[in-house]
């Protein structure tokens, strides 16, 4: 409500500027203060280089190209968006452009990608693609933004000229990922396993994100010991992988081991998605007090004090998982699954409902996982609930 | 291909959609006191201030509390040549007592304890922010006022004018004058409100008969006609401009600022062919709903003192009306003597509504497509 908005924000502010205490002066010269990103400090040369050179020439494609992509790559590595934002200012020029020369236009399409704007993004990477018909990237990255859409003939139709322009793995590659959630897991899973090889020789990057895509499929499918080999397989390949982490936690969480899930995430809890898990695994072992949801509960607060919103996926579970709330978790499930809807945003919003006692308010997620013949036994054991109530 | 197609896997198998803590944000927290200069609070994230003007001297990674005191003058430099404070128009020079840490959800700050050289109970207290704003397009500037009992907060984006904020203890009746002018200076600057409230009044001294556009006979139906058609409006965008403010309906302001276009184009093609089948009134009260959403998207960046709310409404609602009745008091007496002219039927009536609706059909693309083709 607007009217108590100024109250609201007004305390939000108290509390965020008060949060870790007063301001403080630190008692030696010696102390860390903060520590920046590996990348940051690795690419310092280069970055302040090209930093220099778009001062100098903020019209510069080029020089603005190279910066964007280095900042991309530092959101990446550190989940710190502050980095989508620098790298949106480097583009600035051409950020309102209805036809910026090509890589900025895919690189702008990424960035509002990373900022929920999926409607433009589609726009721009269909219109990269028509540029430059021959690039893989920009036709995986449109296919990505439809599943995660939940728009699945869309994503398919967008796999399909890859066919032309590559080999049919990376077709494959492109199709997997949707296969899994309609009705051809296991088709999958057996296509990952039929190019393993392949990729172990042409494309080692694409290992490890198969192994954990056989994870994830191997969870839905209920194979639950698999699951467990296909993760570690994955996080001995890609150690660091943060979206692998954080779906092992899920998976583990699921399973009833909240200290092994609490272990995995621990070190990353700088991510909001991490921290969240953390949160929950600590609330499971019934650590005291629980510190982590504390520390979320502020983040949620710092983002509404930019006039944001924090991410529907996060603050449903929140609400029901660790505040107990499952009217207000259901409120935001179905808002966050009108933007997207992966299968933790269904799932989001069926455990909210089912909590809620309100089946009436999950009908539009059976009905989409009954029409995309989505195979999962965590969604159906939940269907199944609902129905049941 | 082979290199080309690792980078694409690269970038496709991380995370879509991972949103860590927030980006990123400068507070200010500024206060008032009695007979004191005001003090501002100001606390910079040591990342941001890694990036502006270089903190890790050693470049291990680590910024330490020595590294950051060797960097003072640097960092209160650059970023108070990216604040201007005035008060009334007075510029407000700040000066810095001492520089402090503090920690928040995303790391750490540099907290700049500063004296603004100027009173705290200033009156308009404007506030000209642009650091980051050429480095980050996502920066905010978080500004929380106090004074006394009074406070209020505001979030400074790229590409805002600059926030004013009414500082120290005003009496009701200062504040109720201040959002009048607001009000009417809104219609000044508000060229789309101006331009719809013309293109409903030229054809009020006119009737469509026999497919063509006459000239009423008397005075009475043409004063009665406008008197009709601004009361509507007034009473439209009164309801909405209420309902948005107390916070009970919320529309995106791109789709308000889209259809308060399309309001100007459709009326102003219907005053080259009537096609609608509806009374003028019944027009301006329709789309002035819409300019009511409008009108409240200003007041509320405007800053509502929490202890004000009811005045301010009343106020700038009050400035709004004032601001109209100017413009037609000014267009109404020309409209009525030149209606009987062929230059009012085809240069005013034809001609006028023409320029509208071209001009509104280009806001219309830009506001709905997100563009710039005029760009004002």
């Amino acid at each position: 409500m607007h009217l108590k908005k100024p109250f609201y924000l007004l305390i939000l502010f108290s509390i965020s500027v008060a949060a870790f205490g007063e301001p403080y002066i630190p008692d030696s010269n010696e102390e860390v203060l903060e520590v920046l990103p590996r990348g940051l400090v690795a690419g310092q040369g280069e970055l302040s280089v090209l930093r220099q050179r778009l001062q100098e020439q903020s019209q510069d494609a080029d020089t603005a190209i190279a910066l964007a992509k280095q900042y991309l790559q530092l959101a990446n590595s550190t989940g710190d968006p502050r980095y989508w934002g620098y790298a949106q200012a480097a583009l600035s020029p051409w950020w309102k452009q209805s036809n910026p020369p090509g890589e900025i236009l895919y690189l702008r399409a990424k960035l509002q990608e990373k900022q929920h704007a999926f409607d433009d993004a589609i726009e721009g990477y269909k219109s990269f693609s028509e540029k430059r018909p021959r690039n893989l990237q920009a036709r995986l990255d449109l296919a990505n933004v439809y599943r995660v859409q939940g728009r699945y003939v869309e994503a398919l139709a967008a796999c399909a000229p890859l066919q032309k322009i590559a080999s049919s793995r990376i077709l494959d590659v492109c199709r997997n990922p949707v296969r899994m959630v309609t009705g051809e897991a296991e088709k999958a899973y057996k296509s990952i396993q039929e190019m393993a090889r392949w990729a172990s020789l042409s494309a080692p990057a694409l290992e490890a994100s198969n192994k954990v895509l056989m994870g994830e499929i191997a969870t839905a499918l209920g194979w639950t010991e698999q699951a467990d080999k296909d993760f570690r397989a994955a996080l001995s390949l890609a150690p660091y992988d943060l979206y692998l982490r954080r779906v092992y936690a899920d998976y583990l969480l699921d399973q009833n081991q909240p200290q092994a899930a609490l272990d995995v995430l621990k070190d990353y809890t700088q991510d909001n998605g991490a921290l969240l898990r953390v949160a929950i695994a600590a609330d499971q072992i019934k650590q005291q007090p629980n510190e982590y949801v504390d520390e979320l509960q502020r983040r949620f607060d710092e983002i509404r004090l930019r006039g944001e919103s924090p991410h529907g996926r996060y603050e449903a579970r929140f609400e029901l998982e660790l505040r107990h709330n499952p009217e207000k978790a259901l409120q935001l499930a179905r808002a966050n699954w009108a933007r997207q809807k992966e299968t933790r945003d269904t799932r989001n919003l069926l455990a909210a409902a089912l909590a809620a006692k309100n089946p009436k308010a999950a009908q539009p997620a059976i009905a989409f996982l009954r029409r995309n013949k989505t195979e999962d036994v965590t969604l159906l054991r939940l269907v199944k609930a609902l129905q049941a109530l | 291909m082979r290199l080309r197609f690792l980078a694409a896997i690269f970038l496709l198998v991380l995370p879509a959609l991972a949103n860590a803590h927030k980006p990123s944000d400068s507070y200010l927290t500024l206060t008032g006191t009695e007979q004191q200069p005001l003090q501002l609070l100001w606390e910079v994230s040591l990342k941001d201030l890694e990036l502006l003007v270089g903190v890790d001297a050693d470049r291990d990674g680590k910024i330490t509390w020595g590294e950051l005191q060797a960097r003072r003058t640097a960092v209160v430099d650059y970023t108070l040549a990216h604040l201007k404070i005035h008060a009334n128009g007075k510029t407000c020079p700040a000066t810095l007592n001492q520089m402090l840490v503090n920690r928040h959800s995303d790391g750490a700050y540099a907290v700049l304890d500063l004296t603004v050289g100027c009173a705290s109970n200033v009156g308009k207290l404007t506030l000209d922010y642009s650091l980051l704003f050429d480095r980050d397009a996502t920066h905010r500037g978080l500004v929380v006022y106090r004074n006394g009992g009074s406070s209020s907060t505001h979030v400074i984006k790229p590409g805002q004018a600059p926030l004013v904020i009414r500082a120290g203890e005003r009496s009701a009746w200062a504040t109720l004058v201040d959002f009048i002018v607001e009000g009417v200076w809104h219609i000044w600057i508000g060229f789309d409100h101006i331009l719809f409230l013309l293109t409903l009044l030229f054809p009020a001294v006119m009737v469509w008969q026999s497919r063509k556009w006459q000239p009423v006979t008397g005075f009475r139906p043409a004063f009665f006609g406008i008197l009709k058609i601004v009361t509507a409006f007034t009473l439209a965008h009164s309801i909405t401009l209420w309902l948005a403010v107390m916070g009970y309906v919320n529309l995106p302001s791109r789709l308000v600022e889209s259809l308060i276009a399309l309001s100007i184009l459709v009326t102003a093609l219907n005053n080259l062919r009537p096609v609608l089948p509806l009374s003028l009134w019944v027009v301006a009260f329709a789309f002035g709903l819409i300019h009511g959403f409008g009108f409240a998207s200003v007041l509320m960046d405007l800053g509502l003192a929490d202890t004000s709310l009811a005045l301010s409404l009343f106020g700038f609602n009050a400035g709004v009306e004032l601001g109209q009745l100017a413009v037609v008091a000014l267009i109404f007496p020309m409209a009525y003597m030149l209606r009987e002219t062929a230059f009012y039927r085809w240069v005013v009536l034809r001609g006028g509504s023409l320029v509208a609706a071209v001009l509104a059909a280009i806001w219309f693309y830009e506001r709905a497509f997100n563009r710039v083709v005029i760009g004002f």
